[in-house]
């Protein structure tokens, strides 16, 4: 367990790169000494570090190329570079970087690892975090057009300084939670700036002690990106922190639901750009005046499941507080089911709060509204009805609910047409198209209507009613019935011997 | 048909109260031209209201006295145009609408009373000139609908008290509405009970109702939306459906509907059971013989339990009966 310095420019493995020609390998820590180093082949040790640590000078850097692990922790040091490059042009196979330990941002102005090439990177880490002090100490810098891939929390630092920024048309593909940066000054766990594709398989956490940029997900105003997210999108308890903000123009699909938190800002703030959000879980506003997803743009936001109003604390007055989701601009937002919160007769310290609200001048439109327990109303402002035979209203009354339906309704109440007898008339406007046959064209023995077949129209049915009808008078099932067999003769013959020898 | 201005503040029913010294009654229209007017027996005219009607002077009150049924329209002016004192007991026949400015209600009903509405209550033009504007914890009881108007809500309550109307309806607020609407409700409960029969958004999707509403339970409940194509859709209570539906009979046999309550008992047999080119379900009868069909069955079956096959297997023949007889024979 040794603190190796680099000696000259050169190649990791390489004994003449360090001093006393000895190369850093398990346990020890290799400092880059203000040198340039290139690993060229798989490598294990302590930690990469470009600081002054074993009193080296700080400054240079290590180049990861393709095809090749790094086993190590990172530890940046200087303002003046990564601490590592992945910017491979001859992209031959994936590289990974397992770094289980502490993440340690640079001091100032650059990020630990920059991705700029067309290859992929594989990064395994407990917590990539951005730097606290100064702008650009972002975990990750990624803008190349390959693939970088982490599997590992990521958190924002603060002062601009992201866990991980995408800035490229490559692919982010995060397995892991995002967490808005948790200092003052804070910055999002992750910022997206351009065309590249964005997948995270975890949830997001607005910061609940940083501000004004303490989301999980930043999608910025030069952003393009494709976003999609399965997990869940959690407001913060801080002023301006939103787990997902989006300023760009973007198209964001997240699978999973949605929390408002307890400040003024929503979960999912859409407050700039013209972006498409869909939504395939459920939203439930916060407990102050931050929502759910705020949409103040002319961007759709799509809701495929239950929107509830939060648990506003207090009685507040304007009405506008922790709504599921809120229109306010000329966007369009589309809800299955709007929901109003518990307020009501006999709650306690709760405040009014709607499922959907649409102060705006463009168009909200539900499926299903449902007032609350207590009867709080599901909708504020204007709100148009997506027309469909599933659409319901339901109310509560003194004890118990009451849902109305579409009078054309087929979910549950109104059976189809082809279930119905031709012809026969039926709510409202339908008519029956199953044809039922007559028994007399059906099959001998076959269920019919409320009868059975009487048809032979098959072998079988023949054989079956002849069987059934052996004895019926005059058949020649009954002429046969008694006629003499074998045994029966023999039998007779037997008896007539035994009289005779008698 | 006359339209009678107040010439003093006074009793309803005083002559002297009047410009003329007319008492409006059936087909008048009352205007307070400023004055109180004080009803304190049943009324009947076809307006009471507080507006420049006539070349009235705007406001003026009609304070309703309990006991007492109104059967006239209200009409506000610039001012709240009447009102329940505390703790009465009043029946209105007629409709209710708010007034030109603000806080113009059409009746203000406070304390501890009860209001019964036989008519409808609909917010006027001025900002928050509602309808009716409650601070009362007793009941109002609103027979027909309350509508949000371009400035204020059908009815507002702001007590404990209960208020029962049929419909909540959605002001006339929306897109590329004119600019004098404001986003009002048919029904705004801040701090009372209210229940409803049937709720109907506007027709720019406005919303009917504002606070905590319940449903009172009745098979006319509805629920009518505006789709954007300015089309209506009503929903209405499944028993309402269930009136409609067909008989479980004529259902397919096991298809569940009216909620699950209902069961189809109608079979239908498969296609394959059914003379060849009769109509079963939605398709024909697939089902024809021939000679040899009938032919090899019967005789592969020829042992079939039961059959005449069977029996027949073991019947007496003149051959085995010969036999028989002559192996007895060759015995004796």
């Amino acid at each position: 367990m040794a603190t190796i310095l680099a000696s000259q420019n050169g190649n990791f493995n390489s004994t003449s790169t360090w001093t006393g020609g000895v190369v850093p390998s398990t346990g020890d820590s290799a400092v880059a000494n203000g040198k340039t180093i290139t690993i060229t082949a798989s490598v294990t040790c302590l930690e990469i570090r470009n600081d002054t640590f074993g009193s080296a000078t700080a400054g240079g850097n290590y180049t990861l190329n393709g095809g090749v692990t790094l086993n190590a922790n990172l530890v940046g040091g200087t303002a003046n570079t990564a601490l590592l490059y992945f910017n491979t042009t001859s992209y031959s196979a994936d590289s990974t970087i397992n770094a289980p330990g502490t993440w340690t941002p640079n001091p100032a102005g650059q990020p630990v690892i920059s991705h700029s090439s067309n290859g992929t990177l594989r990064i395994v880490a407990p917590n990539i975090v951005g730097g606290a002090i100064n702008a650009q100490q972002n975990g990750i810098t990624f803008n190349g057009n390959g693939n970088l891939i982490i599997t590992g929390n990521i958190t924002g630092g603060g002062q601009t300084s992201t866990g991980v920024t995408s800035s490229g048309a490559g692919t982010l593909t995060i397995t892991g939670n995002l967490y808005g940066g948790l200092i003052s000054s804070s910055e999002a766990a992750v910022s997206a700036t351009s065309s590249g594709t964005v997948n995270i398989f975890g949830n997001l956490y607005a910061s609940n002690t940083g501000s004004p940029n303490g989301n999980g997900l930043k999608l910025d105003t030069t952003c393009t990106s494709t976003v999609n997210i399965v997990g869940d999108v959690v407001g913060g308890s801080q002023a301006t922190n939103e787990g997902l903000r989006i300023t760009g123009y973007s198209v964001v699909n997240v699978t999973g639901n949605v929390y408002g938190a307890s400040n003024n800002t929503a979960a999912i703030n859409v407050s700039g750009g013209v972006n498409t959000v869909t939504i395939n879980g459920n939203v439930t506003g916060g407990t102050n005046s931050g929502g759910g997803i705020s949409n103040s743009t002319s961007s759709i936001v799509i809701v495929n499941g239950n929107v509830t109003g939060g648990a506003v604390i207090g009685n507040p007055n304007p009405p506008n507080q922790g709504p599921g989701v809120i229109n306010t601009s000329t966007g369009t937002i589309y809800v299955k089911r709007a929901i109003g919160n518990g307020f009501g007769l006999g709650s306690s310290g709760l405040g009014p709060s709607y499922g959907v609200m649409n102060t705006g001048t463009g168009a909200a439109y539900v499926q299903e509204i449902q007032y609350g327990p207590l009867g709080m109303s599901s909708t504020y402002g204007r709100i148009f009805l997506t027309d469909l035979s599933t659409n319901v209203c339901l109310f509560y009354k003194g004890t118990g609910q009451k849902t109305l339906i579409d009078p054309l309704s087929t979910s549950g109440y109104v059976p189809v047409p082809s279930d119905v007898r031709l012809g026969i008339p039926y709510s409202k406007n339908s008519t029956g198209t199953m044809n039922v046959p007559n028994k007399g064209s059906v099959d001998y023995g076959v269920s019919v209507d409320n009868t059975l077949g009487t048809a032979c129209l098959s072998p079988q049915s023949m054989l079956n009613h002849g069987t059934v009808n052996m004895d019926v008078s005059g058949s020649i099932g009954e002429r046969v019935k008694n006629a003499a067999t074998v045994a029966t003769c023999g039998q007779q013959l037997a008896n007539a011997l035994t009289d005779i020898q008698n | 048909m006359a339209i009678i201005l107040a010439a003093q503040s006074g009793n309803f029913n005083s002559t002297s109260t009047w410009t003329g010294g007319v008492v409006p009654s059936t087909g008048d229209v009352a205007v307070a031209n400023s004055y109180t007017i004080t009803i304190t027996a049943n009324a009947t005219c076809s307006q009471i209201r507080n507006d420049t009607t006539g070349g009235a002077y705007n406001s003026g009150l009609f304070t309703i006295n309990t006991g007492v049924t109104l059967t006239a329209d209200i009409y506000a002016g610039s001012t709240t145009a009447s009102n329940g004192p505390a703790s009465v007991t009043i029946t209105i026949n007629g409709n209710i609408y708010g007034g030109t400015y603000t806080n113009a209600y059409g009746l203000i009903f406070t304390g501890s009373g009860n209001l019964t509405v036989n008519g409808s209550a609909t917010g006027g033009t001025g900002n928050n000139a509602n309808g009716i504007y409650s601070t009362n914890v007793g009941t109002i009881t609103i027979s027909g609908s309350c509508i949000g108007g371009y400035g204020g809500n059908g009815v507002l309550q702001n007590a404990t008290g209960t208020i029962i109307m049929k419909r909540a309806v959605g002001g006339g607020y929306g897109l590329n509405c004119s600019s004098l609407i404001s986003a009002t409700y048919g029904a705004v409960n801040n701090t009372g009970t209210f229940y409803v029969s049937e709720i109907e958004y506007g027709p720019l999707g406005q919303s009917p109702t504002s606070g905590k509403i319940r449903l009172t339970d009745a098979s006319t409940n509805v629920c009518l939306f505006y789709r954007s194509s300015s089309s209506k859709k009503t929903l209405i209570d499944s028993s309402q459906t269930s009136s409609s539906l067909p008989t479980a009979s004529d259902v397919r046999y096991g298809a569940s509907y009216n909620g699950g309550s209902s069961t189809g008992t109608c079979r239908v047999p498969s296609p394959s059971n059914v003379v060849y080119g009769k109509l079963v379900d939605n398709t024909t009868g697939t089902a024809s013989l021939s000679p040899n069909d009938i032919w090899a069955y019967q005789t592969s079956n020829i042992n079939t339990s039961g059959s005449m096959g069977l029996i027949l297997n073991n019947i007496s023949t003149v051959e085995t009966t010969g036999k028989q007889l002559a192996d007895c024979l060759r015995g004796v």
